[in-house]
Formats: structure tokens, C-alpha cells, sequence
């Protein structure tokens, strides 16, 4: 008894610990496309524009560059410790490669960040960061034409990890898809074989038709196979890259 | 009956402690490769800092003092001796140790508050790089500084748990001790080099 009791303690403990942590308010959720606008700042269209193009990005080097317009950081966060966290939450970039990049603006409080994974500091170090955010970004954001200063904040953070590393041709998103897919063929390949069986058995063992007419089952298999790819790719989905603090703030 | 049921709880018990001692000495790991990481940050803050004092001290008559400290507060930084590879085990040492990296960290602010009232060094291309690397120095150090308390936490907790408490203190698996928050961290945990940009917005 006196065991269950001393577990009993770590319990609570451990429950008491998860508590203090989720003192701070949530992080977040993962973002499903690369371009997060909570604030209204671009238009659908541009929005489906750079997304496509980061989307395409990410096939070609693998990197994965995410843009997050919020508002503003939440009340009980700096926005530097925010912003990280956040980041290292929704895990942008390759688990192994650590190559991701969160460009964060947050148009209430006129402030903005961008976050580099530990696999991209060597591309993009903190100077260049403050470049980019000083070049590139505020001259447009100052002179009111904010879509223009992210369009080209995020050209220039993917010619700077243009050479960094090459892609496979999917993104992180495609790879479920993928299996899915491939779940899905072994399925019906599993129906298949269950059918056939019953059917062999059926007919005493003998699996053709003594006529020589072919099992009805097949060509209908082929065009089963063929509508399997009409799922949509797209969307974001972060590999699980980590993050250490490495970029650059900037106001405007 | 009585037999195979004490066989049962011993698997069961043997079970529960290797699984326990694995997940220990894996946390341990974790917290030595989170510390190398504090440690490295912080060196290399310690690095770029002969760099800013030739830098300032190039200003036409910079105020002495504050570049003073910086340079006794690096002293101090290097004086104090810890093993990069594994977190100081007492709490005494680890106070040392945060003490003279929190010294710096603040004479370093003043240092690029004083820096407000130069403007040729704050148009200085060279000084402007350096003011962006101990920027993002600083962050990565709180960011360092966050992982290694998570992992001490879930480390520590680990130790005092039952049944790994039992064995946990016999076999060196020692409680670590934190970083304690910097004085206000609640509200900013971290020095603002930029207020230059503030004022001008």
C-alpha cells in the first residue's frame, strides 16, 4: 500500500507539473497551408499564389518556408520566446535536416520576426535575417503596401536557401498521402485474393473458366486502381524540424 | 499457484525498473547534450565580444567605464570554470556560474544603451553586424537556457519517481539543478538591443 501511495504522489506530481506548464496560453495550431493570414493582410489570391510557390519550394529543396500573419503575439508571450516555440511546435522543415523558416508578422503591433531552423543558420544567418527584414520587408510595409513587402521577404529567404539543400519532388504533405494510397491498393489487393479464393473454392479448385473467359473482377480492378490518384495534394505539413532561436526581429 | 505468481510479479517488477533505468540514463544524456548546448551559446557570446570592445573603443572618446565592465564582466565569465560536457552538479555552482553570465549580459545592455548617444557607431556597418549577432546570441541563449530546464524538470521528476527512486540515488542518477529566472523574466526574459529602432518608429 505504501507503494501505490508514493505512486500515487508521483502522479500527482507529474499532473501538477503538465499544469504549471500549461499556465501559458496555447500555442498556435499547425497551420494546413504554407500561408497563415489571421489577419486579413493579403488577398485570397495572393495567398494561393505564395503558398503554391513555397509548396513548390519545398519539392524542389525540401526546405520548408511558412509565413504567419497573427495579429499580435499573445498578451503572456515575448514575442521572440513565442514565436520559437511556435515554430519548434508546428515543426517546419525536415526532422533531419532542421531546414526551416517561419516568417512571422504580427501587423497590430507592427513587429515581425523571422525564426531559422538550426539547419538553415549557415544559409541564413542572423544578419542576413535583419537584411531581409530591413531590405526587403519594412520599405514596403512603411510605405503602406504590406502583401509586397511579404511577397518579397519570402523570395528573398528562398533564394537565400535556394542552394542549401535538393528536394525529392513531395512534399511533407504528399508522403501521407502516399501511404494512404498504398494502404488502400494493399486493400483492395487483400479483396482480391479473398475473392479469388472463395471463388476457387466454389468452382472445386479451379481458379480459370475451362472456357477460357476471363475472370470479370480484373479490368474493373485496373480502373479502381486508376481513380486512386484523385486525391488533392497540397497543404502544409511540418516535418518536424527544430529550432534554436537563430534570425532576426524587426519593427516598422 | 503461489509460485507462478511471484514469478509474474518479479518479471513484472524487473520489467518496470530496466524500463525505468533505460529511460533514466537517456534523460541524463538529454540533459548533458541540452547544457553542451547552453554552454556553447554562451561561448559564443564570450567570442564576440573582443570584437565589440575594438569596435567601440574606435569611437572618438566612448565613455570608459561602461566599456570597462564589459570587459571585467567577460573576465569574470571565463574565470569561473565549468566542464562544457556535463551541468554543474551543486546548486552553488550553478549560481556562480549564472551569476557572472547574467553580470555580462546586463553590462553588455548598458554598453548599447550608452551606444544611443554615438551615432557614428550606431551608423558603423561593422558595429550594426555585431549588434545582430549578440542579438541573436542572446536569444538562442534564452531558448538554450528554456530546453535545459524542460529536460532537468522531466529528468529530475524521472529520479523521484517510484520505482526509480529506489535505486536512482545508489547509481549516481542525481538531482541537477536549474537555471533560475533572470530577475523579471516573467515580464522580458531578454536584454532589448533594440531600441534604436523603437525610437525611430
Amino acid at each position: 500500500m505504501r507503494f501505490s501511495r508514493s505512486f500515487l504522489l508521483a502522479l500527482v506530481v507529474a499532473v501538477f507539473t503538465a499544469a504549471t506548464h500549461a499556465a501559458q496560453s496555447p500555442l498556435p495550431p499547425k497551420p494546413a497551408d504554407y500561408v497563415l493570414d489571421q489577419a486579413d493582410v493579403l488577398s485570397p489570391t495572393q495567398r494561393e499564389v505564395l503558398a503554391r510557390d513555397l509548396e513548390q519550394f519545398e519539392r524542389e529543396t525540401s526546405n520548408q518556408i511558412v509565413v504567419a500573419i497573427m495579429p499580435r503575439v499573445p498578451d503572456d508571450y515575448v514575442m521572440e520566446d513565442f514565436t520559437q516555440r511556435t515554430a519548434e511546435a508546428w515543426g517546419a522543415g525536415r526532422k533531419d535536416r532542421d531546414n526551416g523558416i517561419v516568417l512571422f508578422v504580427f501587423p497590430d503591433q507592427r513587429e515581425m520576426r523571422i525564426e531559422v531552423g538550426y539547419g538553415l543558420e549557415g544559409a541564413v544567418p542572423d544578419a542576413l535575417a535583419n537584411q531581409v527584414i530591413q531590405d526587403e520587408i519594412v520599405p514596403s510595409f512603411r510605405a503602406g503596401d504590406m502583401p509586397a513587402g511579404i511577397m518579397r521577404g519570402a523570395e528573398a529567404l528562398m533564394a537565400a536557401t535556394k542552394g542549401e539543400h535538393t528536394g525529392t519532388g513531395r512534399t511533407a504533405a504528399d508522403a501521407p498521402e502516399e501511404a494512404r494510397l498504398n494502404l488502400i491498393i494493399f486493400i483492395i489487393f487483400v479483396v482480391f485474393v479473398i475473392i479469388a479464393i472463395r471463388r476457387s473454392q466454389g468452382r472445386g479448385g479451379h481458379v480459370y473458366d475451362p472456357s477460357g473467359r476471363r475472370d470479370v473482377w480484373f479490368p474493373s480492378s485496373g480502373s479502381g486502381l486508376g481513380g486512386g490518384g484523385g486525391f488533392g495534394g497540397g497543404g502544409f505539413s511540418g516535418g518536424g524540424g527544430g529550432f534554436g532561436g537563430g534570425g532576426a526581429s524587426g519593427r516598422w | 499457484m503461489q509460485f507462478t505468481r511471484f514469478l509474474l510479479l518479479a518479471v513484472a517488477a524487473s520489467m518496470l525498473t530496466g524500463c525505468g533505468y533505460n529511460r533514466l540514463v537517456g534523460l541524463k544524456q538529454r540533459t548533458d547534450s541540452s547544457w553542451a548546448n547552453v554552454e556553447n551559446n554562451y561561448q559564443r557570446r564570450a567570442d564576440l565580444i573582443p570584437n565589440l570592445v575594438k569596435t567601440v573603443e574606435g569611437a572618438a572618446d566612448f565613455e570608459k567605464s561602461t566599456l570597462k565592465d564589459v570587459i571585467e564582466a567577460r573576465q569574470q565569465v571565463t574565470n569561473v570554470k565549468v566542464d562544457p560536457n556535463s551541468p554543474p552538479d551543486s546548486p552553488q555552482a550553478m549560481a556562480a556560474f549564472q551569476q557572472s553570465q547574467d553580470a555580462l549580459s546586463s553590462a553588455l545592455s548598458r554598453l548599447l544603451v550608452v551606444v544611443e548617444r554615438y551615432p557614428d557607431l550606431k551608423a558603423n556597418a561593422n558595429f550594426q553586424n555585431l549588434q545582430v549577432q549578440l542579438e541573436g546570441t542572446e536569444n538562442r541563449i534564452t531558448v538554450a537556457r528554456r530546453q535545459f530546464n524542460e529536460v532537468v524538470q522531466e529528468y529530475n521528476t524521472a529520479t523521484k519517481q517510484f520505482p526509480t527512486i529506489i535505486y536512482s540515488g545508489f547509481l549516481g542518477f542525481k538531482e541537477r539543478p536549474y537555471f533560475a529566472a533572470r530577475a523579471g523574466a516573467d515580464q522580458a526574459p531578454e536584454v532589448n538591443f533594440n531600441f534604436g529602432n523603437k525610437q525611430g518608429s
